[in-house]
């Protein structure tokens, strides 16, 4: 599935991977074993597409019996709503016995992730394939 | 030194109620584990709110003139003891606040607990001198550590609870702050009106004027705030 600028791109429902253009928040999703993987691209800012991210986040988190793994390589900027979206997913996830895991955040982004302490709660790796394989795992390898 | 604890000796403070007769303290109504000397030096600060107990006060009241022993590591493990009962921090303290080759002073405020169960304030000597003179000046809010973004608590006590969690490590607990938006993410530089600087050397009330919190009130705790003289 994908959101552009804040719409459900309902022919990646099945896991397409599509670029599309546009300047705002693109989210597309793609499973490896149990491990659902979202690929983030542009700012997760609050506005519509913000409430995009969290609506399509919060589903995941409660519909996915595996990990969750958000992929912030492509993500340009993130405010107190992206780190709203995260936390409570991790919660949500974590209270159904599964859990969230970041990848690859960069510049500013893992320094929000710093100062809001969400790089210490949360496990966040900058190796997919070790990543997905930490779900399995008995103990995070972060 | 028992015999020195004055005999209305119910306090309470924050979330604590400190029976000095007995030498029980309580949080939120469970006991805490806190005896001898740091139990002592919590009975002398709260004596006297606000007010400088010195190293030299400490070591004639609560050390025998013929004692010969490590007086100042004494009193550093002593403290150390009590700050960590009162899930309190020597860098950014809510209840004891070090000066300085000086000594401790207990800054929040405390009050006398009734036999009728009503309670009166004890005398607090403030501290900080209030600084009229910066209400209504605009400031940036600043980071020493040079980091872009800061994280300003929306009241005093949601500053308080950020203290208990960094000095228990709850970084998840931060988090959820800055999730519910008690806990507000600025950029570093953001302006700020001061409203309230009654309390300047803990913090003001400011009004956030840029941002993704523009409009917003938040308390700018006094480290975020170099820019003020």
């Amino acid at each position: 599935m994908k959101y552009v600028d804040g719409k459900v791109d309902d022919d990646l429902r099945r896991g397409g991977s599509r670029q599309e253009g546009g300047m705002g928040l693109q989210i597309s999703l793609r499973k490896s074993g149990d491990v659902t993987i979202v690929d983030v691209r542009g700012p997760i800012t609050s506005g519509p597409t913000g409430d995009s991210f969290s609506a399509e986040i919060r589903r995941l988190a409660e519909s996915t019996p595996g990990g969750v793994l958000i992929n912030l390589a492509e993500v340009t900027q993130m405010d107190s709503s992206g780190i709203g979206v995260l936390v409570q997913s991790y919660v949500i996830l974590t209270r159904g016995g599964s859990s969230l895991k970041l990848l690859n955040p960069t510049g500013r982004v893992r320094e929000v992730l710093e100062v809001t302490r969400l790089s210490t709660a949360l496990a966040i790796y900058a190796d997919e394939a070790r990543a997905v394989a930490s779900f399995r795992a008995a103990t995070p390898d972060a | 030194m028992r015999d020195e604890l004055p005999l209305e000796s119910q306090l309470r403070f924050d979330a604590y109620h400190v029976d000095l007769r007995t030498g029980e303290i309580r949080k939120h109504g469970r006991r805490i584990r806190l005896a001898g000397r740091p139990f002592q030096i919590l009975a002398l600060l709260l004596e006297q709110p606000g007010q400088l107990l010195t190293r030299k006060e400490l070591q004639t009241r609560l050390w025998p003139a013929d004692t010969f022993v490590d007086f100042e590591h004494g009193v550093n493990t002593a403290i150390q003891t009590l700050r960590r009962a009162l899930c309190d921090s020597h860098k950014r303290p809510r209840f004891i606040e070090t000066l300085p080759r000086r000594g401790y002073r207990f800054i929040a405020a405390v009050e006398k607990i009734q036999p009728s169960g009503a309670t009166i304030p004890v005398r607090h000597e403030p501290h900080g001198s209030a600084r009229p003179d910066w209400v209504g000046r605009v400031t940036a809010i600043c980071d020493n550590a040079g980091r872009n973004y800061v994280l300003l608590p929306i009241t005093e006590e949601i500053h308080n609870e950020v203290c208990d969690c960094e000095a228990a490590q709850d970084d998840l607990g931060i988090s959820l702050l800055v999730a519910a938006e008690k806990l507000l993410l600025v950029n570093g530089g953001t302006k700020v009106r001061i409203l309230d600087a009654s309390n300047p050397d803990l913090g003001c009330k400011v009004r956030i004027l840029g941002g993704q919190f523009v409009g917003e009130k938040a308390f700018a705790p006094r480290a975020y705030l170099s820019e003020l003289s």
